[in-house]
Formats: C-alpha cells, structure tokens, sequence
C-alpha cells in the first residue's frame, strides 16, 4: 500500500490538493505543503501527483454513472461529492440502511473512501455527510434537521471560505448561532446567499439538482431463434442492422469511426470484427461495404444465434443532405474530402492497411532514408504540410526499393565510365556528372540499415552503412539519365557498383 | 417546320453535340502546361472523365519485343507527375492518387514537377500511394478510385485488357476523374478504349545535345480527331534544371500549318 498524495501548486507553493485515507491517518491534511507532508510519510511509500481538475471531473461523472447500478438519479456535486436521490429506492434493497451498505461495500471494493448521509435535503446530507463522524444513512425527520444541524460548524451550509471567515470574526462558529439570529440582519450583512444555503438545508427553499444522463451506446442487435449457416441470411440481418445504426446516428446527429459486428455462434465464441472509417461517417450503404468482405471471410462455425452492431468514436456530424449533394451538380469537379474518406475506407478495407499510404519527407541525406511511408487513417479536410524540406539537390523520380549491383567498364583507370553492365544489358554511357560524395550517417551506428520506414529495405548486400557512396548522373547511349553510385572503400577491395535510381 | 437553313444547322449541331455527350462528355479539359501536346489535342488539353494512356519508356536500345526484357519498363514518372499536378490544380480539392508501386514517384518528383518550378509540400500531403497486392486488386482499386468525384488518378497500367479499359473507362465518365495509365511499351499493340494514348521514349540523342533528361512525346490515338492530326509529329520534353518539364520541340514552320487545320 501506498500513501497517495495529490498536489495542486497554490501561491507558488506545491501543496496538498487531496489525499488517501492512510495519508491522512498519518496526519496529513489538504493544504499543508506536500514537503511537510512527505515528511510526516514514510519516503519510499508516498506517491505524489499533480491534481488534474479536468481528469477528475471526468472521472467523478464516470463514477456517478457507475452508481446509476443503485439508484436511478445521480448528480455530480464537484470536486468529490455525489447527490444520489434514493427515494423509493429503500423498498427495493429491504431499507435504507441495507441499500447504504451495498454501496459502501461495492465503493469500497473500488478502493474508494466514502461516506453516505441520508438527509431529506440536499443541503442537509451534504453537511452531514462531512461534518459527522459517522455519518448515517437513515435520513432525519425534516422537523428534526434543526436540532440535527444546529451543533454543525457553518462551513457544513456550503459556504466560501471568506464568508466563514467573516463570521468567525464576530464569533459565530455554529449553525445554531446562526439560526438565533434574526434572518433581516443576517440577509443585510451578509447577502442573500448565506440565507439561501441555510433555508436549502434546513428544506425551507427548494433546490433541484443536475443528473447525469449516461449515454447509452448506439447499438443494434437481433437474436434468431435458431442457429443458420447461411450467409445470405445473416448478411441480411447485418445489413438492416447497419441501417438501424445509421438511423440511430443519424437521430444523435453523429457519426461514427468504428463499427464493430458481433456473430454469436453457436458452441464457439462470439466473432467481433471491427471497420474502422477515415472521417466520421454515418452512410449505411458505406458502413455496409466496408462490413461485408469481413462477412464473407467469417467463420461461421455450426451456425450464428444471433448479430449485434456497435458504432464506436463517435463523433458530431450535423445533419446535412447526403445522397443529394453527392452527385455533383457540376459533374464532381469537386474533390468532396467525404467521398476521399470512403474511398480511403474502402481501398483499406479490401487491400488491407498498409496498402494505403502517403509520402512525408524525412530528414536524412540518405536518397533511401530520406522519405517515410505512413499509413493513411484519416481525411483531414485541410492537409497540414508538415515535416522538414527536401534536400536542394537533384534526386531522380525513380528509386530502386534496393539498389541493383552493376558493373562498370573504363577504358582507363580511374577514367570516365564507359559502359555499365546492368543484367543483360551493357549500354554505353555518354555523359557522367558527378560524383556527389553521400557519407553514411553514422550516428545510427553500423548495419543500422534495413526496416526504417517503407522506403526501408535497404539490406540486400553487405557492408552497407559503413561506406560512403560516390553517386554519379549517367547517360546512356539511349537517353537514359540513371543515378548510379560507387562504395567508397579503403584500400584493397575493388570498388562496387549499383544503379540506385533514374530520371524517368 | 424549320425552313432557315442557318437554324436548321444550329439545330442539327444541338442534336448531333446531344447524342455525343455519352462519348465526349459535359466533362472539362486542363492544359497539360505543354503547348505542343495541346495543339495536337482536339480540345486544346487532356479531356476530364477519361482515362489517357502514357506508353513507358524502354531501357533498352535492343529489340523490345525480346522476351527477355519484356517486363523491364519505365513508366515516365516526371511527365505523369507534372500532369498530375496540373489536373490537381485546376480542380478543388486536388488529390492525386498513384496506383501500383511500380509507379510510385519519389518525393521529389512529387514536389518539384512544379509548373513553375515552386515546391508545394502540402502536395505530398494531398497524394496517395496505394499498393494493391495483385494485378486484379490493382484494377478494382483504379475502377474505386475512378469513381470518387475529382480526383486524378494514377496508375500502373499494365496488363490491362480491352474490357478493363472499358471499365475504367466508364468509372471515370461516372466519376468524372482523371485516369493516367502508365502502360509498358510492348502493350501498344493492345486495344484500348482510352481517350488519348501517347508513347513516350528517351529523345533520340543524335537530334539534340542533352545534358539533360528528354524525351519525345507522340500522340498514337486520340479519340475524336482526324488522324492526320497524329500522324507521327512528336514533342520533345525536357526536365529543366528547377525540376520541371518543359516543352523543348523545335520552332518549326510547319506547327502554324498543323494548328491551321486544327482549328
């Protein structure tokens, strides 16, 4: 077990935002510097974090919608209260005290502390909750709440931290000096509010609260009556099914970028496949087309009970006139980034991923370094036009994945190229530019060629990465201009040739 | 009844341009930034909707029709580059798409095949390279691709027979993109329903001292225009020191004449 400490920095200090139980067993206590709590805890077993107030809203809405299991109507009291309303919920567990004990116990397996008042208003349970030391589930009469609440310090009405402090300052400490007090004097002093959280408590003005609505996922599912191995049946459920997706989507007014189909089989296990979609998209007819071939290649097993659809990432998608606008009243002079997306969609999902790809310039000297292939996932409507500049050298149009092994012929050492042997072919070569002196990066140390990027594969023959290349422009007799470079070698071995590329 | 023969004429080219719209198309033209290859071209440009086939180069200076070196081909990249790019930018969204990794071009071709020699990275962002694992993957991927609404799209070409040209064909009519198929030389012979088809080989290098990559570009067949447009007439193409290509023929006398009939 580890002591857990979240920080928050307050006045250029880093101080206690929250902590565990065990923490504040020790005695530590929001507020106080997290270097004094670290000292009150043993060092090895402190864990400290920066608390983040967005993550743990959403995390307390993940929680109030996990309550939703006990009690209908949830509300999110931030930073860490939940308002559930039990009413008539008791008669369901056999009392109030036995569904507060179900919650306790499955809180409490989720390592979270809790505790659970019950009180016939909002503002009641709410000081109850944290300003009793065991605070109980079973809720006071509302005609007892004031004798229940006089003895509370007023900080349990809800109040800011400077009003309390206001009202310290003449010596109120109680809610039950408060309530002595004549309410004109209390309201002209000290503002509506004040009046307003005490009448809430003690039930006297009303207070609605805000419950969460958990979204239901967009799903649609159908169950046979028996299992059947025909796949022209269980592709015609699955499309309606898709439709009903569409339907459903289009009533949210969202798209989806992932579908995920379920057969439930018969003797095996549920086969989930999912299709994923570049841009949100909400089209049956393409959802369907990107289902299908995953379909066909299902394994049915001894038949299928029963197909369920899912639509995930979901995302907004207004409304707008699809099949209308698709056509084109111009003939489709424009590039609709929506028809790009499904066609995207659909080239993926039959040619696989990896299939689909877009060049992005890489920063390397190396010709076969110097771009990386990735697989395209999305549309955007505005391509961004990142990544670092071309090399300003000339590099040829055509690039070998590998370069190919040649040979080349002189008519005197060291002289100008005459031919170059490459498989049967021995073309004279005309002119030759060069060399441009290509030195192998070297901080990626030895042999470390090969899978970098698609441009990749630059294995193919030994040696490679620890020479320079002596890179010339040929022209052959032909016309051709080939890109061919020399390994510079140390002394000894014969100079290698390789043809590595043309301007074609 | 019409009885004014200048009305009657105007109404027979309404019927005669209304019964040829299935073939010609409603569909647009781009320049292809060459002066020479447009005035070859009936329409002043590469027609839209259509599929345009581009015969690669030869490697080799022996007889192409060996078997030995019948698969060794060089689609003419630059050329299809700077195509793509002109047909890209004369439409909206301007993607490209290149089909087949035997056609993929490197990022500087991509880049630099600039009409006037300006760079444009967001180019590399707007294109698409697709691998299809086999040749009959390949051909429904172009049909696919076809058929999305203002595209360009690239192709390896090979291997395709006259029904698969008529298919594509007819996917870009419906889509009204624009296929440039990079076909190996020895396919010419085959039968096509392509728009235009132009071979394309290394300029012969006794007719021009190079020192930079040429070529001669010949229109074969154009669909639509008399033959004697294409008669054998070729412009030669060349891949200046910025990275572009440009259009290099010789000034001669007789190209005023050609336009003459042209017109």
């Amino acid at each position: 077990m580890h002591a857990v400490i979240l920080s928050r920095i307050d006045h250029q200090r880093e101080v206690v935002g929250s902590c565990c139980a065990m923490a504040a067993r020790a005695g530590v206590f929001p507020g106080m510097t997290v270097a004094h709590a670290r000292a009150l805890l043993p060092p090895a077993r402190t864990h400290v974090e920066s608390l983040d107030d967005a993550l743990a809203e959403r995390s307390l809405r993940r929680f109030a919608a996990w309550m939703i299991r006990f009690v209908p109507t949830v509300a999110v009291d931030p930073p860490d209260g939940l308002w559930l309303d039990a009413t008539g919920c008791e008669r369901l567990y056999g009392g109030i005290d036995r569904l507060a004990a179900r919650i306790l116990g499955a809180v409490g397996r989720l390592g979270i502390t809790a505790r659970l008042a019950g009180a016939p208003t909002w503002g009641a349970a709410w000081a109850l909750a944290r300003y009793t030391d065991d605070p109980s589930p079973l809720p006071p009469e509302l005609s007892e709440l004031r004798s229940v609440l006089s003895p509370m310090p007023v900080a349990a009405l809800r109040i800011d931290e400077a009003m309390r402090d206001k009202l310290h300052r003449i010596g109120i400490e109680r809610i039950g000096h408060l309530l002595a007090l004549p309410r004109s004097a209390l309201a002209d002093r000290y503002g509506e509010m004040l009046l307003l959280r005490l009448d809430q408590a003690l039930g006297q003005a009303v207070e609605s609260i805000m419950p969460i609505r958990p979204r239901t996922p967009v799903m649609a599912e159908r169950m046979l009556d028996g299992p059947t191995d025909r796949v022209e049946a269980i592709e015609m459920i699955t499309r309606e099914l898709v439709g009903q997706i569409a339907a459903q989507l289009t009533e949210r007014e969202c798209g989806c970028r992932r579908l995920e189909v379920t057969l439930f089989r018969s003797d095996l296990d549920p086969l989930t496949f999912a299709v994923q979609t570049a841009r949100p998209t909400r089209d049956a007819r393409h959802l369907w087309t990107l289902v299908r071939p995953n379909l066909e290649s299902a394994h049915l097993g001894f038949g299928v009970e029963g197909v369920r659809v899912r639509a995930h990432a979901l995302a907004r998608l207004l409304h707008r006139q699809e099949a209308a606008w698709e056509v084109g009243s111009d003939g489709g002079a424009s590039a609709d980034s929506g028809e790009l997306g499904k066609l995207v969609d659909t080239l993926t999902a039959r040619l696989g991923t990896g299939r689909v790809l877009r060049l992005r310039p890489v920063e390397s000297h190396l010709p076969e370094r110097a771009f990386d292939l990735e697989t395209v996932t999305g549309i955007e409507d505005r391509p961004r036009s990142s990544g670092p500049a071309l090399i300003d050298a000339d590099r040829p149009s055509l690039l070998f994945r590998r370069p190919i092994p040649i040979n080349a012929m002189f008519l005197v050492p060291d002289g100008p190229i005459t031919r170059v042997n490459i498989g049967a072919d021995t073309p004279r070569i005309v002119a030759c530019i060069g060399p441009e002196r290509i030195e192998p990066e070297w901080w990626r140390g030895y042999g470390g060629y090969g899978g970098c990027g698609g441009g990749g594969g630059y294995g193919g023959y030994e040696g490679h990465g620890t020479a320079a290349r002596d890179y010339f422009k040929a022209q052959t007799e032909t016309g051709r201009w080939l890109w061919i470079f020399r390994e510079v070698r140390h002394e000894g071995t014969s100079a290698r040739w390789f043809l590595h590329g043309e301007w074609a | 009844m019409r009885t004014d023969p200048a009305a009657l004429r105007r109404w027979l080219r309404e019927r005669i341009d209304a019964i040829e719209v299935g073939e010609a198309g409603t569909h647009e033209t781009f320049s292809t930034g060459w002066r020479g290859l447009d005035e070859v071209l009936p329409s002043g440009g590469l027609r839209c909707g259509a599929i345009h086939e581009w015969f690669g180069l030869e490697p080799h200076a022996a007889d192409p029709a060996s078997p030995a070196i019948r698969g060794s081909w060089t689609p003419p990249l630059l050329i299809l580059a700077h195509l793509a790019q002109r047909a890209a930018s004369t439409r909206a969204g301007g993607w490209s798409i290149w089909i087949g990794a035997r056609i993929w071009p490197t990022t500087h071709a991509l880049t630099c095949a600039g009409i006037d020699g300006a760079d444009d990275p967001a180019r590399l962002a707007r294109t698409l390279l697709i691998d299809p694992p086999t040749a009959a993957d390949r051909l429904w991927a172009i049909d696919a691709a076809l058929r999305c609404p203002g595209v360009v799209v690239i192709a390896d070409g090979s291997s395709l027979d006259t029904a698969a040209t008529r298919r594509l064909q007819l996917a870009a009519e419906s889509g009204g993109g624009i296929g440039l198929l990079a076909r190996p030389p020895h396919e010419r012979a085959c039968l096509s329903v392509a728009a235009t088809r132009w071979s394309v080989r290394h300029a012969a290098l006794s007719s021009v001292p190079a020192d930079r990559p040429r070529w001669e570009v010949q229109l074969v067949r154009c669909k639509g225009a008399p033959s004697l447009l294409t008669d054998g007439r070729s412009v030669v193409l060349e891949r200046n020191d910025a990275g572009s290509v440009v259009d290099v023929s010789p000034e001669v006398g007789e190209r005023s004449g050609r336009a003459a009939i042209a017109s």
